[in-house]
């Protein structure tokens, strides 16, 4: 049995090494231990990094763990690779990842009735960026291919699974908004 | 270029409808028909020829506004008109539309932020180091001295030639090249003979064989006239070496 210390130094060694995120699961085989006493050490390792004010941090994101720079040495970060931080998502590619995020699986005629207006380009942007995939098809008339969003949709939003992303029902309208929609339509009955 | 500046704050005909109502607090039954109508059709002339898709969106969405208005203007319509009726529909699907638009719509601000918030973080998107990667097993790892003095023996040493077997092939004993010049040699000396006597000294059939096609040989070449009285009777073999010389 290797001590605690070892044993967090070779899940540091681990973690450097691997490329997407690893699941407290994955871990617990490769060291043979509990689950609960892996996550134990995970936290232990992130508090440890924080603490000692590192340039490398440990997220939780995406269902595993991962090492990332710390976000006060991105603009070194990027300096250092001469390119600046490709630039923000369009507000139209936000409304489209928003509506892929929510009601994932979706089709592309679905997406374009939310939004009014077809949403092709910046689906095949947000595709191009990573963060929506295909993920299957629909099984009606047409096959329509249908999209949701990717596990590096979750690492750049920073959360654990989808279960994470805040209600929906928090963004609706309230009910003195929707009036006044309702009256900018038209008149009623 | 005013339009395609205005318009580009717009993601579409719900955003531009949310806009009027929401932002501007426009009822838009109260708005003349013509404000309507130049709003839409600016948002359509600037985007026209690029999307004729979200043009024909943003016309859609004109028409039902302006039947909406219609309805101001025609108070003598009552509830239990189906056209009315139909329209009333046609504006609660609208409604409903705006307020799912308008919810994705806030929740694509939160994401945004989420995103911004967490751009910061890089992690490493390289592949594996090759020795590391499972595509790439360490393939040096059993190796010894041992086995690599072996390789090196047996890379250096020529390679054997491939045997392949050739048991079930009957050996050529004699070439058809041989033969003729052999039945020549003997033909000469004889004159006249029979194919059973020129085949007395095979070894196989393959040499009666071949014996048979230098006789055929030598009667292309008009080298020898071959006679046979009867059928399995005897071949006789007659030398003519005048024909021969000329051929």
């Amino acid at each position: 049995m290797e001590s605690r210390a070892a044993v967090l130094r070779h899940l540091e060694a681990v973690l450097f090494i691997a490329d997407e995120p690893v699941p407290t699961a994955d871990l617990a085989v490769l060291f043979e231990m509990p689950a609960h006493r892996v996550e134990e050490l995970l936290q232990a390792l992130q508090s440890d990094l924080e603490q000692a004010g590192r340039g490398i941090v440990l997220r939780a994101v995406a269902g595993g763990w991962r090492l990332a720079t710390s976000p006060d040495s991105a603009p070194y970060l990027e300096r250092f690779v001469g390119e600046q931080r490709h630039g923000r998502l369009s507000q139209a590619a936000l409304e489209t990842l928003a509506i892929v995020a929510y009601r994932q699986p979706i089709s592309r005629g679905q997406l374009a009735e939310i939004r009014g207006v077809s949403s092709d380009g910046v689906l095949r942007t947000l595709i191009s960026r990573g963060v929506v995939e295909e993920v299957g098809r629909d099984a009606g008339p047409g096959q329509a291919i249908l999209y949701g969003t990717s596990q590096v949709f979750l690492e750049r939003m920073g959360l654990d699974s989808l279960a994470d992303l805040p209600s929906l029902a928090d963004f609706m309208p309230d009910s003195k908004a929707v009036e006044r929609m309702e009256s900018g339509l038209g008149p009623g009955l | 270029m005013t339009y395609a500046v205005k318009l580009d704050v717009f993601e579409g005909p719900l955003d531009l409808l949310l806009h009027l109502i929401s932002k501007e607090r426009v009822n838009v039954a109260e708005v003349c028909i013509a404000d309507v109508t130049e709003e839409y059709l600016r948002a359509t002339a600037a985007l026209g020829e690029v999307d004729l898709e979200t043009a024909s969106s943003f016309l859609v969405l004109a028409a039902t506004l302006l039947e909406l208005k219609s309805l101001k203007l025609l108070p003598s319509r009552t509830a239990v008109d189906p056209d009315l009726r139909l329209l009333l529909e046609e504006r609660d699907r609208l409604l409903h539309r705006l307020v799912v638009y308008a919810t994705f719509k806030q929740a694509a601000i939160r994401l945004g932020a989420r995103l911004a918030e967490n751009a910061g973080y890089h992690p490493r998107y390289a592949e594996l180091p090759e020795d590391l990667a499972p595509s790439a097993p360490d393939v040096f790892r059993s190796l010894t001295a041992e086995k690599l003095a072996r390789a090196a023996v047996r890379a250096l040493t020529p390679p054997e030639r491939p045997v392949v077997d050739t048991s079930h092939i009957t050996r050529i004993t004699v070439s058809l090249e041989e033969m003729v010049i052999r039945l020549k040699a003997r033909l000469e000396n004889e004159k006249l003979s029979s194919f059973r006597q020129l085949c007395s000294s095979a070894r196989d059939r393959v040499e009666v064989v071949t014996a048979l096609l230098a006789v055929l040989e030598l009667f292309k070449d008009h080298a020898v006239d071959v006679e046979q009285e009867s059928p399995f009777g005897e071949i006789a073999v007659r030398w003519t070496p005048r024909a021969h010389g000329a051929a």
